[in-house]
């Protein structure tokens, strides 16, 4: 296990020969980042497609686009984003120059996710070199085949002792983790978020937890139903339900409850066709172990649609749930699978409360043709972020942060946010060594005219 | 769990939405604002009885910096609180996308003895800018304003939102089992560990205002006068007892034999030939610290001072010359009033010096030539730097106070205190209508469809409207 000390301390002292602190270095390894991403295409699609069965369009525009997006805007902007920020100045400072410098922090560990393998190590990297750190690279070992892919393009295309990828399962991560770093973050659930926490504070290590949750989706009585359930079955059913910000359940009156099944349905055929298992565009569960969890939160449910499973080949069909207990098990854990529950409250309020009374999520949906309803819940609960009448779209903004809060996680990232999450905001006064009478008023002796 | 009634109390009290409006929140830091004023005299006191605090420096940094504090926030807190609306996509034109700032929900505040006042009240300013229900801890070492603070501060704060537990290190240890939305810590590294342990079990976000060893570099060409004056009294204020004093200061041999005089000189002009005597100059706050700062003294030889006084917890404002790297006092924070020289040859050992040991919350470079100043900033890391001064960078509310590394995470004074207390959360707010503009996004997919998504989802400055 020496290999991760060796590999760190290279990084390490990498870091500290200075080479990644100019701006002009870091915006030639972004540009050799998007070489690599328009190169190396047909490379990640196979890799993708062999994870997780995502379609080349879909993979394109899940995963690809977004870090394409981050490449051209971090090189667009690095020059702003560095710059040192003046501040304003009080009476005593006003004949000094007083600003925020922005500073690397120095080596950085980024560790990704198996659901948007590719995506998930990418962005925060990108953020990172912006920012001028060293990074160590970790992704996801259950996501085999990104996961190797990335280990060898990343040395083909950046400094090989700056941008370190390591590979391997939890004996590797957990060895990792035991090295001092800058800054963590980390992609995954809640459980390995308490332990990458803990592993941090040895170091005093800040870190940024991107976590999950279950993300409850309230539908209104008043609102477009075909349009809502269409935008939601796009965000549920995306990635087979393998996405973080995937509404997880919804909340609605029981009035409405088949009429959601009935558009939701329609909606399925509209996307997969007849057969949903032929379709391109419908992915698979990540492996055996996730497939039998999910099923085995099928148990006990009222199955208004889908349930059909296909272990060879970890297939589960889009599946809907109506009247679901909230004590029941699908309603515990984040499910993280094509099964959507849905619970029946009976106004708003019985919403929010029953919103309130569980773990903070990592996204808040609600879909109402009443601004003031919408308004209402937003600020009445809390939430890593939201989007209103529309799923998931917050997270494509880079500029809103993206992040949790509670259990969904700590920290954020997207866009500038990322370069601020990896840099140090160093508070400087520069003041002149003559103007000594200015200090006058502060030196003892004391006196009440001084004061 | 002998704290989960209280923190169960305050949780109840957030979920009831109270601490939230604006108004409340004015309410409560005007409220602060009388507790300043009225309790004046009794902060002096207590911490003169706990510090031997000058009342001089008892009112710039315990009155008048919070109350600098309050008044920043006061004036500003409509302004922060408002939703931030972000630039948008062209697909997003006729969206509303705007950052959220939530209050996290029950915080906890653990100050420590040296600013007792300070250290909880400026963080607390920003808690409850933020809309958060509070638990502060104030420091046991510090007694008598830890008696004050428990008796006075809630008669003037909301009693259901608002708390004050004191004790030791099991009531702490006690108190941290229990799920904080946000905990703000100020102290040592190693007890900073600790507490980030303990949030990590409830993934509670948390600030760490922790120490170091602050180096002062002195370069060959300055004042050397105006130099003396301005480490001295950064040095010596609350009796060496700073998280950001200049803990030790790195200088040629030529320099040092320039300096011992000046701040000989400057010593005098502060604190009188007999420092014991001054009204101005502070004690060490407890045995256990007078024992710990007192062994420092076997390092280097004495220059300046040296004098103690056990009875009184008194040590004289001291300056070391000759000190080894490896000697005692240049291994923990000094934390008291002795000033170690060490000597370097150049500048450029200096910084190789600084950039050897771990990162600490300030870095002070003096010189007449802009440009050394410019190169010890440029190639050293650390919490926050001032040039040509000392401790003047964290009296200024719009420059974020905070460590790095082993100094600390996390920043706060100012609008920053309120970021560090709110969710900022991400919100985008669609129309139902134009679903068809939706289209490329659903499956059955296409390269064609994405085509149009790439062009559509750049980000466009706020006021364009480039949409047909």
């Amino acid at each position: 296990m020496e290999r991760m000390q060796q590999i760190v301390g290279r990084a390490r002292a990498a870091f500290n020969s200075g080479r990644s602190r100019p701006l002009e270095f870091r915006i030639q390894q972004l540009k050799a980042l998007e070489r690599m991403v328009q190169e190396k295409e047909k490379e990640i699609l196979a890799a993708l497609k062999a994870d997780l069965n995502k379609s080349g369009p879909g993979a394109y525009g899940h995963e690809i686009l977004g870090v394409l997006g981050e490449l051209a805007l971090a090189m667009e902007k690095l020059p702003s984003w560095a710059a040192p920020q003046p501040v304003k100045k009080n009476l005593l400072t006003m004949r000094d120059e007083a600003y925020i410098s922005y500073e690397p922090l120095g080596v950085v560990l980024v560790i990704g996710a198996w659901n948007y393998p590719f995506v998930l190590v990418m962005q925060p990297l990108i953020g990172a070199i912006a920012a001028g750190n060293a990074v160590v690279v970790k992704p996801s070992e259950v996501s085999e085949n990104t996961a190797r892919l990335v280990a060898e393009l990343l040395p083909q295309y950046l400094d090989k002792e700056l941008y370190p990828v390591v590979t391997g399962g939890v004996p590797e991560t957990t060895e990792l983790l035991t090295q001092r770093f800058d800054h963590i973050l980390y992609t995954g659930n809640t459980a390995v978020g308490k332990i990458v926490m803990a592993a941090a504070a040895k170091h005093l290590t800040p870190v940024t937890l991107e976590l999950g949750g279950k993300s409850p989706c309230y539908i209104d009585k008043d609102c477009d139903l075909a349009v809502a359930c269409r935008r939601i079955t796009w965000g549920k059913y995306m990635n087979c339900g393998q996405t973080c910000i995937a509404p997880d359940y919804i909340l609605c009156d029981p009035s409405i409850q088949s009429k959601v099944v009935e558009n939701i349905k329609v909606t399925l055929k509209e996307f997969y066709g007849e057969d949903v298992k032929s379709s391109p565009d419908y992915e698979r569960i990540v492996n055996k172990r996730h497939f039998k969890r999910v099923l085995g939160l099928l148990e006990g449910q009222k199955i208004a649609h889908g349930g059909e499973t296909d272990e060879a080949s970890c297939f589960i069909a889009p599946t809907i749930l109506t009247d679901v207990s909230p004590e029941s098990k699908v309603m515990e854990e984040e499910i993280f699978g094509p099964v959507l529950p849905i619970v029946t409250v009976k106004s708003v309020e019985e919403a929010i409360e029953f919103i309130n009374r569980r773990e903070k999520p990592l996204a808040l949906y609600v879909f109402s043709n009443n601004k003031q309803l919408i308004k209402r819940v937003i600020s009445e609960t809390s939430s890593g972020g939201v989007t209103g009448n529309d799923v998931m779209m917050h997270f494509f903004l880079s500029t809103l942060p993206f992040g949790g809060v509670g259990h969904s996680g700590m920290g954020a990232y997207h866009g500038r946010c990322s370069f601020e999450t990896f840099s140090h905001r160093r508070a400087c006064l520069i003041k002149d060594l003559r103007m000594e009478s200015t200090n006058k008023m502060r030196y003892p002796p004391g006196s009440q005219k001084k004061i | 769990n002998p704290f989960a009634g209280l923190v169960n109390h305050l949780r109840a009290s957030w979920l009831s939405g109270k601490t939230r409006p604006m108004a409340y929140r004015i309410a409560q830091l005007e409220a602060l604002g009388h507790f300043l004023d009225d309790k004046k005299q009794q902060i002096l006191e207590a911490t003169a009885s706990d510090l031997g605090k000058a009342p001089f420096e008892a009112e710039l940094s315990e009155i008048l910096l919070c109350k600098n504090e309050l008044h920043e926030t006061l004036n500003n807190l409509s302004h922060w609180m408002k939703d931030e609306q972000v630039d948008r996509t062209l697909a997003m034109q006729l969206d509303s996308a705007f950052i959220r700032k939530d209050p996290y929900g029950v915080v906890l505040i653990i100050a420590p003895w040296n600013y007792p006042i300070q250290l909880f009240l400026v963080p607390l300013i920003g808690a409850i800018a933020a809309g958060n229900c509070v638990i502060i801890k104030p420091s046991e070492v510090s007694k008598k304003t830890e008696k004050l603070v428990a008796e006075a501060l809630l008669g003037y704060l909301d009693k259901d939102c608002f708390a004050v537990v004191t004790g030791g290190v099991p009531e702490t240890t006690r108190l941290l089992e229990n799920k904080f939305d946000y905990i703000f810590f100020t102290g040592s590294p190693p007890v900073g560990r600790i507490v980030m342990t303990a949030a990590a079990k409830h993934l509670t976000p948390v600030t760490l205002e922790l120490g170091g060893k602050n180096p002062c570099y002195v370069s060959d060409t300055c004042d050397v006068t105006n130099v003396a004056r301005r480490v001295a009294w950064g040095r010596f204020f609350n009796a060496g007892q700073t998280c950001i004093a200049p803990d030790y200061l790195l200088c040629t041999v030529e320099m040092q034999d320039k300096l011992l005089p000046a701040l000989r000189k400057a010593i005098g002009d502060f604190y009188g030939p007999n420092p014991q005597e001054s009204p101005d100059f502070g004690r060490i706050v407890n045995d256990k610290q007078f024992q710990r700062v007192q062994r420092l003294l076997g390092s280097g030889r004495v220059a300046i001072g040296g004098q103690m006084d056990e009875a009184e917890r008194y040590i004289a404002p001291t300056v070391l010359a000759d000190v080894q790297p490896s000697d005692p006092i240049m291994q923990e924070e000094i934390f008291g009033p002795i000033l170690p020289i060490v000597i370097i040859a150049n500048m450029d050992e200096a910084i190789d010096f600084i950039n050897s040991r771990e990162r600490p919350l300030a870095v002070y470079a003096f010189s007449s030539n802009d440009k050394v100043v410019s190169q010890v900033l440029e190639r050293t890391s650390s919490g926050g730097f001032c040039g040509n001064d000392t401790l003047m960078h964290v009296t200024l509310t719009s420059l974020p106070f905070g460590g790095i590394g082993n100094s600390g995470l996390g920043t706060h004074h100012g609008k920053f205190s309120f970021d560090t207390f709110s969710h900022r959360r991400g919100c985008l707010k669609r129309g139902m209508g134009r679903e068809p503009l939706n289209g490329p996004r659903y499956p059955p997919y296409s390269q064609q469809k994405f085509g149009v998504i790439r062009a559509t989802s750049k980000v466009t400055r706020k006021n364009d409207c480039t949409l047909l």
